[in-house]
């Protein structure tokens, strides 16, 4: 069953930068676009977000077509954005009293996800009290908590440091496999890509195109249970990161033959 | 007057050295600059002293600050031109507060306007930008021929001060929000309007409480001109009154009375701005 339907969106600004992008995502994918800057995959999450527009094409959530951004749709950003005259549960429950939901109420389903992302105890803090990784915590908080059909999020560990970055990975993959909710995941790195991913899909640049898509299941194990490094060091895992890489490699090389040819 | 609020405002500005020191060093800079503001003035104070007793000026052209207190004292008992002190002072400060809250609730909102809606810039920019620059004192005579010499001239000569900076300032802050704010208020279903109440004003709510700091400036500084229309009361009329009669003594008390008083009101909004914007400064 495939509940987002992307269909032969193409976008141009300058130069073109997405060129008939078709995509079906399944219920409860984590879907990860991955590819070199340029490739596009920003500016198609931010087309299903409704932020912008594709120039062709139509993008669908359950047969309704997207035109704007809505709440459907929970966006976690690669900066956190929290509203830093709230303290955390009140950034929490924004979409909440934006519903206007009452408080009691809003704050009883806030607290639930804080627990959810390891933030309980932490309701009251002021947002410039929190760490870098539990900013981003919060933020995965804040768009749960207004209870979205899909979860989009661009570079969400882009401003983390390696540390802090597979404790959120871990996370993401906890909520994911406890909400069953699909995720749209974007990023330029390739091992992170690999792990989470159930729905790889890999996109070249000038102009975005999807050049492959592959299933996977290593975050699906890491769900289960089995420990990430352990994960990352079977054979078969490097064996998907490494073909992975020599593809974007390749396909990087060419497009530079084909800037020097000019 | 508009340097020196603009001067005060450049030491608001966090210091990234100042940032990073610990919480110790912070303190102990912030005291050691007290100490450096409170013996700069003594020193000034000592020299202007020293200047009027060895009698090298006037004290037509400079009384001696003894010579100043007891007038305030003189004053503060027995008041200039028929009322007190009290009544000089509050004429002022309430022709002011009275300028400057009406010129916050206008202002406001036409720098949200201007920073939201391209139309409303279109329309309110060139006017706000052509009146700005201009002396209070050139349109006074304008005002003066359309409104008459009563009260409301001397707060709609302080209200124009007050009110472009306040606009300009909000306007400011609007345009520097965030657009990933924006952004993810609208990704949690927010409405045009509950993004500017959720995320717009309250962004832009430390440049609005800057603009209101500089438009009080600008009201002291035309003070003045306003109470030259007609004023029997008025500490900016005291001293244009004193002035006349060459009372130097007295156009020194008031000046100080003036600057003192604006000096705790800026204070005053300093705390009011770091209670309602504490994140400022702060690293997030």
């Amino acid at each position: 069953m495939s509940r987002l339907q992307i269909k032969n969106v193409s976008a141009s600004y300058k130069t073109q930068i997405l060129d008939n992008i078709n995509i079906e995502i399944g219920a409860g994918d984590f879907t990860v676009f991955v590819g070199p800057s340029g490739c596009g995959k920003t500016s198609l999450l931010n087309f299903v977000a409704g932020f912008n527009q594709p120039h062709k094409g139509t993008i669908t959530l359950d047969g309704k077509q997207i035109t704007g951004p809505g709440s459907d749709r929970g966006v976690v950003f690669q900066q956190d954005a929290l509203l830093p005259w709230l303290n955390i549960i009140d950034n929490v429950a924004l979409g909440l009293e934006l519903q206007g939901i009452a408080k009691s109420e809003r704050e009883r389903r806030a607290k639930e996800v804080l627990a959810l992302v390891d933030l309980a105890g932490f309701e009251y803090h002021k947002v410039w009290e929190l760490s870098g990784g539990m900013k981003q915590r919060a933020s995965l908080a804040r768009a749960l908590a207004a209870d979205p059909q899909v979860l989009l999020m661009d570079e969400p560990f882009g401003a983390l440091d390696a540390f802090t970055r597979e404790q959120v990975q871990a996370l993401i993959l906890k909520v994911w496999h406890k909400t069953g909710k699909e995720i749209l995941l974007v990023t330029h790195d390739i091992e992170e890509a690999v792990f989470l991913a159930t729905e790889l899909i890999l996109m070249t640049p000038r102009p975005g195109r999807i050049v492959e898509r592959l299933r996977l299941n290593f975050g699906g194990r890491f769900a289960n249970g089995e420990s990430a490094r352990s994960i990352k060091s079977d054979p078969k895992f490097i064996e998907v990161r490494e073909y992975v890489l020599s593809h974007f490699f390749t396909s990087r090389e060419a497009a530079d033959d084909r800037e020097y040819s000019k | 007057m508009t340097e020196n609020i603009l001067n005060n405002e450049t030491q608001t500005v966090p210091n990234p050295v100042a940032e990073n020191a610990t919480v110790q060093q912070l303190g102990k800079t912030r005291n050691a600059n007290f100490f450096i503001s409170a013996a700069t003035v003594i020193i000034i104070i000592a020299v202007w002293a020293l200047i009027t007793s060895l009698g090298f000026i006037e004290p037509l052209y400079l009384p001696s600050p003894l010579a100043v207190l007891q007038k305030f004292i003189d004053l503060a008992q027995n008041g200039y031109a028929d009322a007190t002190l009290w009544q000089h002072f509050s004429a002022s400060i309430q022709r002011i507060f009275i300028a400057v809250i009406l010129a916050s609730l206008i202002a406001v909102p036409v720098g949200l306007a201007i920073g939201i809606n391209p139309v409303a810039r279109a329309i309110f920019d060139p006017l706000i930008e052509f009146y700005r620059p201009v002396p209070p004192l050139a349109y006074l005579p304008l005002i003066v021929i359309w409104f008459g010499i009563g009260e409301l001239s001397k707060v709609l000569l302080i209200y124009l001060a007050v009110f472009a900076p306040i606009v300009v300032s909000t306007a400011a802050g609007v345009k520097h929000v965030d657009p990933i704010r924006i952004r993810v208020a609208q990704s949690l279903g927010a409405t045009r309007w509950q993004i500017i109440r959720h995320v717009i004003l309250p962004s832009a709510l430390p440049d609005i409480l800057t603009g209101i700091r500089i438009g009080l400036g600008a009201g002291w500084s035309t003070l003045v001109a306003a109470e030259l229309v007609a004023a029997t009361e008025g500490i900016g009329f005291m001293i244009q009154s004193a002035s006349q009669f060459l009372v130097t003594d007295l156009v020194i008390a008031g000046i100080l009375i003036i600057a003192l008083v604006a000096y705790i009101i800026e204070i005053g909004l300093r705390v009011l701005q770091k209670k309602l914007a504490p994140w400022r400064g702060q690293t997030h």
